[in-house]
């Protein structure tokens, strides 16, 4: 199917079900393990996840799109522009994205929301390293979003992050009464578990199609 | 029988002192397995009112074992093998578990593995029914620390799993129709006259004009074993609400959800058939047998509730906008998964209401 008919919509429902970035594409998995331990660090780093993939997603789109594609430089005066093509510094120009997009807010936040900043903590750092964010930028780019369907497919893939590690907050709090072997305390358990709610989702799969 | 059980008593006094006492709990568990032992619960999961979990076990065999037999009757010889084989396959895995955590073997399983021959359709092949049970076992159960700690129904693991692995030889589509074979074995080759099931001529449009809800209700249909017979699953479900082994808010939680959805959807396109699907299908299997193991399901009234809305929520979207036919194994796991969040969801806003009292 082509991209570019999907509806922004169906993207967004999507990328919370059928293709949840952490349960089929097994992305942004070491926060998920770190923080499903308590549940109010869950909320506070989906919410934060959430928040930044929507809005890199929607300046990468801009970068990639009027800056490194082929031909997106062809504005410049005297068609200086037509011949270059950056796409090779896509990854790196993404990680810099992310990771300066999430200084600027974390600046921001402990000057306006000194409250926001406290609950959030470390967790905005950490999303710099989220391979999840860089995970959703790229996908944007091999499946050849435009802008609206790349801002719905950050928005949901952020919500099905925040989703996954709910729920898996939720079930580690009720595993503490479990009695696990000793070697797989702690993340062996939590990838098992993650396991059965990968298995779980599948039952959205065939839902929608945007790939 | 009295001679054999002396004899295990003996070798696990003798064990006991002996160098070999790491060895104790092995022919314990054999011991728990075959008789009843006379010991008190001392470990979860601990039953808050006078039913023990042996006979909260026991009323869910007497509920199934009607379907069972009625099951027997229309596939043959091969359904009694199915349970022997998952009983002699979980023996196995739990006497290994219960005697490398040095505890006695749970009763538990006798539900497990009877469910396990209820919701795989006759024609499986028996390595791939030996996989579903190891893994539903392993993974959705001994993990967690065994009975009782289980976040997610151990059966419907394994079902899961081998449903995902191997989806064409325990799809729908190799559902074989129910003929009395009562001392035949089945076998793929000659018995495979696959018949479309109820649940999917619903799915492909409407049921047969011919068939009324009373059919569905009466008389057999092809499917898993389990789903043979809705009359009798109704029959084993009202028993074990009315001898309060199940609690009722999950299956009407579940009625009243599915009901929830099938609104929503004929808003958008011609209604789903609601008794329908409620008669066809894993629906009242899944919903009596399953969604309403106490362990999975969350603690707190209103959250079983709303797990029991969420589910049947499930099973109707599940069904109506996926490729997929059955969409009540996915659904219960779901429900599984959700349910720890919903017990804390309600507990807080519980905390919430008694502060603003304060």
């Amino acid at each position: 199917m082509n991209p570019v008919d999907v509806s922004p919509l169906t993207i967004l429902v999507a990328a919370i079900l059928t293709n949840n970035i952490l349960l089929s594409h097994y992305l942004g998995m070491c926060s998920f393990i770190a923080l499903s331990r308590r549940i109010d660090t869950a909320v506070g780093m989906g919410l934060a996840v959430t928040f930044v993939s929507t809005f890199t997603t929607a300046l990468n789109w801009v970068i990639y799109h009027r800056v490194l594609a082929k031909g997106a430089l062809s504005w410049l005066p005297g068609g200086l522009g037509a011949h270059v093509h950056l796409e090779v510094f896509s990854l790196i120009v993404f990680i810099a994205v992310i990771a300066a997009f999430v200084q600027v807010v974390e600046m921001a936040l402990e000057r306006f929301s000194p409250a926001m900043h406290q609950a959030l903590g470390i967790f905005l750092p950490l999303i710099t390293v989220n391979c999840a964010i860089l995970g959703v930028a790229l996908f944007m780019v091999i499946r050849g979003y435009g802008f609206l369907q790349s801002l719905a497919f950050g928005f949901g893939s952020g919500l099905g992050w925040l989703l996954a590690v709910l729920l898996m907050a939720g079930l580690r709090r009720r595993l503490r009464f479990s009695d696990v072997p000793r070697g797989l305390e702690g993340v062996g358990i939590t990838l098992i578990v993650t396991g059965i709610m990968a298995m779980a989702f599948m039952a959205f799969a065939g839902m929608v199609r945007i790939q | 029988m009295r001679f054999l059980a002396r004899l295990l008593d003996r070798a696990g006094d003798r064990v006991k002192k002996s160098p070999a006492a790491p060895l104790y709990p092995l022919i314990e568990a054999v011991n728990a397995a075959l008789f009843s032992p006379d010991e008190t619960a001392r470990q979860a999961p601990f039953v808050r009112d006078a039913l023990s979990t042996k006979r909260f076990v026991i009323a869910v065999v007497i509920a199934l074992f009607p379907v069972l037999a009625l099951a027997t009757w229309f596939y043959g010889l091969k359904v009694p093998v199915m349970l022997v084989v998952a009983y002699a396959t979980g023996a196995v895995v739990e006497s290994v578990f219960a005697w490398r955590r040095g505890e006695h073997i749970h009763e538990g399983f006798l539900v497990t593995g009877m469910l396990m021959v209820m919701i795989f359709p006759v024609s499986t092949p028996l390595w791939v029914f030996v996989i579903a049970t190891v893994f539903g076992i392993v993974f959705g159960k001994e993990v967690f620390g065994g009975v009782g700690r289980n976040p997610v129904n151990p059966a419907l693991v394994g079902r899961l799993f081998v449903f995902l692995s191997w989806p064409a030889l325990v799809a729908p589509s190799a559902y074989p129709e129910p003929a009395y074979r009562l001392f035949e074995w089945f076998s793929p080759g000659a018995d495979a006259v696959t018949a479309a099931t109820p649940l999917a001529q619903l799915k492909s449009g409407a049921l047969p004009p011919d068939a009324s809800l009373l059919q569905l209700l009466w008389e057999v249909k092809p499917g898993c074993i389990g789903e043979i017979s809705a009359g009798l699953l109704l029959l084993g479900g009202l028993y074990l609400i009315f001898v309060r082994v199940v609690n009722f808010r999950v299956p009407l939680g579940m009625l009243a959800g599915s009901a929830v959805a099938t609104l929503l959807l004929g808003i958008f396109r011609p209604m789903p058939d609601l008794v329908g699907a409620w008669l066809t299908g894993g629906f009242l299997l899944g919903m009596f047998f399953m969604a309403t193991d106490p362990v999975t399901i969350p603690a707190t009234r209103a959250g079983k509730w709303i797990a029991g809305g969420l589910c049947g929520l499930l099973v109707v979207l599940i069904r109506a906008l996926t490729p997929l036919v059955e969409g009540v194994m996915f659904a219960i796991v779901l429900m599984n998964l959700a349910s720890p969040l919903v017990d804390e969801g309600v507990r807080a806003l519980e905390r919430r209401k008694e502060a603003r009292h304060e």
